[in-house]
Formats: structure tokens, sequence, C-alpha cells
């Protein structure tokens, strides 16, 4: 585990770290923006300024409903966010349950939920998704729980086996010598010792929940009209990339800076989070 | 009529499941301990002395097996629920480990770790848990106890943290003290001042004490009664200065004949170091008759063919070997 202390002026220095976090922060700063302020309403729509080029009314051009891209896009990143925190959040919490469980418990509960990882890895994610999505309709609840289930067992089995290093450890030893329960001995050993590992891989899942939303937004799956959404934006920017080709720049740039961003800060996080990384610093 | 010991172990056995088949490593161990009383367990790597440690707390390993009977306070510790054994370790039962660097968490300071088992067990108030792990690093010797409750374990010594894991073992003042090598990570000096802390808390508390230890002077030092084993089982125990008197066992006696000797003034032995011969037999594989045999060069047919009964060598006093009469008749090497 690395020192708190020792953490920022690490990180301060690690650079996929600081364009990471940069990135990051910058996608969080769109979405925060948008809440209070756009440049037009997103779905305002205009006809008269329809594919509009570039320039000082519109930073980014109008698409051809003659609605504002920037305000699209930065009403887009909110939806994007939410919908990476609400599926990995839903992931986090079930699969690191399941995780710690299985390693407390052993035995035949650890063979159950691993097996059940393994089934749910078995399906394609994105035929899954459609499948959810044709029984109970497309919508942004539909596509969080899709990815949401696809993200418990990535949870889980990165938390048994963190937590299995763990329980092998002299001090839970000892803290079993003590006289601590399984269930307080996760909570007050195992976890904390695993945080690191969670975190790291909840950045990474995250960036992949955000592409996750993109796709399935483009294929009409996803989040529906009018809410703005970079799937769709590109979905809608496909009919006339020859015509308007920025209309398609714009959103697959959001899209690659929040991805980017999370991916780069999760690889920064690793690092920074690795002991034994830490101490050849 | 005599009180029933504090810690009565019937011939326990640990089996262990390993991929070539099920191997018992621990073999019918019987032994007694009572308050205030200090039995040390030596033997070398291997032997079952760890596992019998862990098998008393009912913490073997996935895939260890414990039977017999280990009786305490009328229970059989072997059969009891977890919810019952977790009420006991910690409480009447402590055990401290081999290595102080690593059995404390990294992530919590030692005043909560201390406090822990006092909040769990006697349900202290974490601010007079604190209180009473202040007295209990004082007592084991940690200078500012009160400024050292808020230390990280990555901020001690070894031999600090191992005072820190004692004093988390005596919270909750345990009946009996299990110590699994305690000094073995230790430096030599550090070493002395543990064993002498062990010894005085235990003669201050009255508690039962089982050391384990494959160092032949630490248990000389400690300890009032040794059990020594080999291939898991005991085979010589008796009061400790009977038994490195006496090495009625030719196992005992390689033990005591491999342990360097450095007199201050003397010239250093040219003499090789003795060795026992041959390595630890495999458990998979072991003899039915006397596990010794194959590294004995006092072994003769029958120590091959039949199980050694256990010779009675003087009041509590016995080894399991068929050439006692050799091993006394020749006195013990100095």
């Amino acid at each position: 585990m690395s020192e708190p202390s020792s953490f920022w002026p690490r990180a301060r220095r690690h650079r996929s770290f600081v364009v990471g976090a940069t990135l990051t922060a910058f996608v969080v700063g769109m979405a925060l923006l948008s809440v209070i302020w756009t440049p037009y309403a997103p779905t305002a729509i205009n006809i008269r300024r329809r594919m509009a080029m570039p320039s000082a009314d519109h930073w980014l051009g109008t698409d051809s409903f003659g609605r504002d891209v920037l305000s699209l896009i930065l009403a887009g990143a909110q939806n994007s966010l939410m919908v990476g925190v609400l599926a990995v959040g839903f992931g986090i919490v079930l699969g690191s349950t399941l995780g710690l469980l299985a390693a407390a418990r052993r035995g035949w509960i650890e063979e159950l939920v691993m097996r059940f990882a393994d089934f749910t890895f078995a399906f394609p994610a994105i035929l899954s998704a459609i499948m959810l999505a044709a029984i109970f309709g497309p919508s942004t609840m539909n596509s969080v729980v899709a990815i949401a289930i696809f993200n418990i067992p990535v949870f889980a089995r990165v938390v048994r086996g963190s937590a299995n290093a763990i329980w092998a450890r002299d001090y839970i030893l000892a803290a079993r010598s003590a006289g601590k329960g399984s269930t307080r001995i996760t909570i007050e050993h195992v976890l904390p010792n695993i945080l690191a590992v969670i975190v790291v891989q909840g950045t990474i899942q995250f960036a992949l929940a955000i592409l996750a939303e993109a796709a399935l937004s483009y294929l009409g799956l996803g989040t529906q009209p009018p809410t703005p959404s970079w799937g769709r934006m590109l979905n809608e920017a496909q009919a006339m990339v020859f015509r308007a080709p920025f209309l398609a720049v714009f959103p697959g740039c959001a899209i690659a800076i929040a991805v980017l961003g999370l991916n780069l800060l999760g690889d920064g996080l690793r690092d920074l989070t690795d002991p034994r990384l830490s101490r050849q610093r | 009529m005599t009180k029933a010991p504090l810690l009565s172990v019937t011939d326990l056995r640990v089996a262990l499941q390993t991929a070539r088949g099920v191997v018992e490593a621990v073999r019918g161990l019987s032994f007694t301990l009572d308050k205030g009383e200090t039995l040390g367990i030596v033997g070398e790597s291997g032997c079952g002395k760890s596992l019998t440690a862990l098998a008393l707390m009912g913490l073997l390993p996935d895939g260890a097996m414990a039977s017999g009977e280990v009786l305490y306070d009328g229970h059989n510790l072997l059969t009891l629920n977890e919810q019952r054994l977790c009420g006991l370790r910690g409480n009447r039962l402590a055990m401290i480990f081999q290595e102080p660097m690593t059995s404390l968490n990294p992530l919590h300071c030692i005043g909560d770790q201390i406090a822990e088992p006092l909040q769990q067990h006697l349900k202290l108030s974490r601010r007079r848990a604190r209180d009473r792990a202040v007295d209990l690093l004082d007592r084991v010797g940690i200078p500012n106890p009160r400024q050292r409750l808020d230390a990280y374990p990555h901020q001690m010594s070894g031999g600090q943290r191992q005072r820190a894991m004692i004093a988390m073992a005596l919270a909750c003042d345990p009946d009996i003290l299990i110590a699994d090598e305690p000094t073995t990570a230790l430096d030599v000096t550090i070493q002395g001042q543990i064993l002498d802390l062990i010894r005085r808390l235990v003669d201050d508390s009255g508690m039962g004490l089982v050391l384990i230890s494959h160092d032949l002077g630490v248990i000389a030092e400690t300890v009032d009664r040794v059990l020594v084993m080999y291939a898991g089982r005991a085979v010589e125990a008796g009061p400790v200065r009977e038994v490195f008197a006496r090495l009625a066992h030719p196992y005992a006696r390689g033990l005591f004949s491999a342990m360097p000797r450095i007199a201050p003034g003397q010239p250093h032995p040219r003499t090789p170091l003795p060795t026992i011969a041959g390595i630890v037999p495999d458990l998979h594989d072991l003899p039915a008759a006397c596990a010794f045999a194959e590294r004995c060069n006092l072994a003769e047919p029958r120590c091959r063919a039949e199980f050694p009964p256990a010779v009675s060598i003087g009041p509590a006093h016995r080894a399991e070997c068929w050439r006692t009469d050799q091993t006394l008749g020749a006195r013990a090497s100095p």
C-alpha cells in the first residue's frame, strides 16, 4: 500500500496520471457546466440554421435540425457520466460483495460465484444488451442495467482474487487468532487493503461503460431522443458524413477524450497504488 | 483428587489434504498444560509444531483436518462451532506469531489493533479500550506508550512490533498463550529481551504458555517442560532439565549436538558442526515403525519393524525409543 503522504508528490510526476486526470476533469467539467449553462438550449431546433459550419455563433456548428452541437456535447457529457456512474457503481457494489463473500467463505459459495461470472462472460455483452433492449424496450435506464450486469462479474473476479491474496497474509491469521469473525475481518482488514484495486478497475470499467453506452445509443437501443447523447449524435451524423463531416468528428472526439482520459487515469492510479512500482521511484 | 489441567490434549492428529493424497502431519500428540506452566515444543521444520499450534486455536488452513481431543474448560475445542471459538480466541486463548513484520495490518495504527480485542470481547468503550492499550504497551516495555498508540506498524522496529503483538495477545488476560517461534525473526539481543518479557508476563499473570521453537537455547531458557517432536510425534517429553540432561531419544541427542557452541575465551573449534544424517522422512511414506530409524545410528532391526514403546525415563519423563538402554547407558555428550 502506498502511504497517503507520498501519493500526491509521486502522482504529480506521473505523466499518464496527470494527462488522464486532466482529460477526465475536463469531461466532468463539461457535464457540470451543462447543468447550469449551455450556449443554447441543447434541444432547441432552428431549421434556418441547419448544418451550419463552426462559427462565432455556433462554435462547433449545428446539426441537421439546427441544434447547437456544442450544447449537445456538453449535455451529452452529463448523460455519459450518469450512465457510467450508475452502471459501474452498481457493478462495484454487487460485484465486490460477491467477490468478498467468495473469498471469505470459500467452498461451494466461491465455486457458485465464479461459475456465475464465467456464465456471464460467455455471452457477448453487446448482444445481450440488444436482447435486454428488445425485451424491456430501449431506454437510458435499460442500458444502465445491461452495462451493470456485465460489470458485476468483472468486479467479482478482481475482488475475489485480491481478497484471496489478502486472506493469506499473516495479519489475517493474527486477526483470526484475536477472535474476529470473517465478516469483521472482511470489513476491517480485507476491504481497506483492496480498495485501490477496486478504484483502478472502476476507472477502467467507467471508460468501457461510456463506450458501451455510446455504442448502444448509436444502435438506437440506449438513450432515446430528445435526450442528448454522444452515441446518438454519431448515428445521426452518419447519414450526412460527406456533407457535414464535423458532425461526426465532434461527438467522436468527446467519446475519445472521455475514454482515453479515464484509461490513462486508471493506468496512472494502478502504477501509483502498486507498492512494488512505488518503491522503484 | 487432582484438579483438571487447564488444557488437556489427547491423541491430537492433523491430516492434510495434498495432491498426493491425505497425509498425517501430527500423529497422536498428547500433553497437558496447567495454569502458570510453560511448555515448549521443539523440533525441526515440518515436524508439525506450527500445525499443532494452529489446531489448538482452531485456525488450521483449508484442507487440514484435526481429530482427537483438545479439552479446555470442559469443551473440546476441535468440535466447538466457529462462533464459540471466535469468543475464545483473543479472549481466553491468544497467539503470537513468528513474523512481527507482517502480522500487523499496515493500514491500522497499533493502538486500534490492540484496542480491538478489548472492544470485541470485553465490550469496553473505544476510550477505555485505548486507555487499557496504553497500560498494555507500557507492560510490554514500549516507551512513550501514549504517543506510540497512533504509530503505524511501518514506523516501528521488529522488536517493537513483536512487543505490540504481545500486547495484543495479552489484551484480555488470556488463560493460554501460544507463541509460535516468537523470536525467530528477531536479532539475538532483542530475542533475549522478548523471551524475558514473555517469561515475566507468564509469571505475573499465571497463564499457561505453549512456546514453539526450533531453538533449543530458547526452549532451555524459557520453559518448564518440553516436547521434542519428530515427524508429528512427541518422541521425548519431560521436564526441560531432565530432558536436556539425559537426552533419552537419539533424535533429541542429535538436535542437541547439532547446536553450535561458542565459549568466550576459547578458540573456535575446528571440527565441523555435527549434523543429523539424512532428511526428514516424507510424510506420504512414513515407516510403520520408528520414523527416525532411517537416520538413527543406533537403529537395529526391531526399530524398523515395530513401533517403539513409550519408555519411562524418570518422573513425567518418557521417550519413544527401543534403544534407551543405549542412549542412557552412554552418558549424554556435553
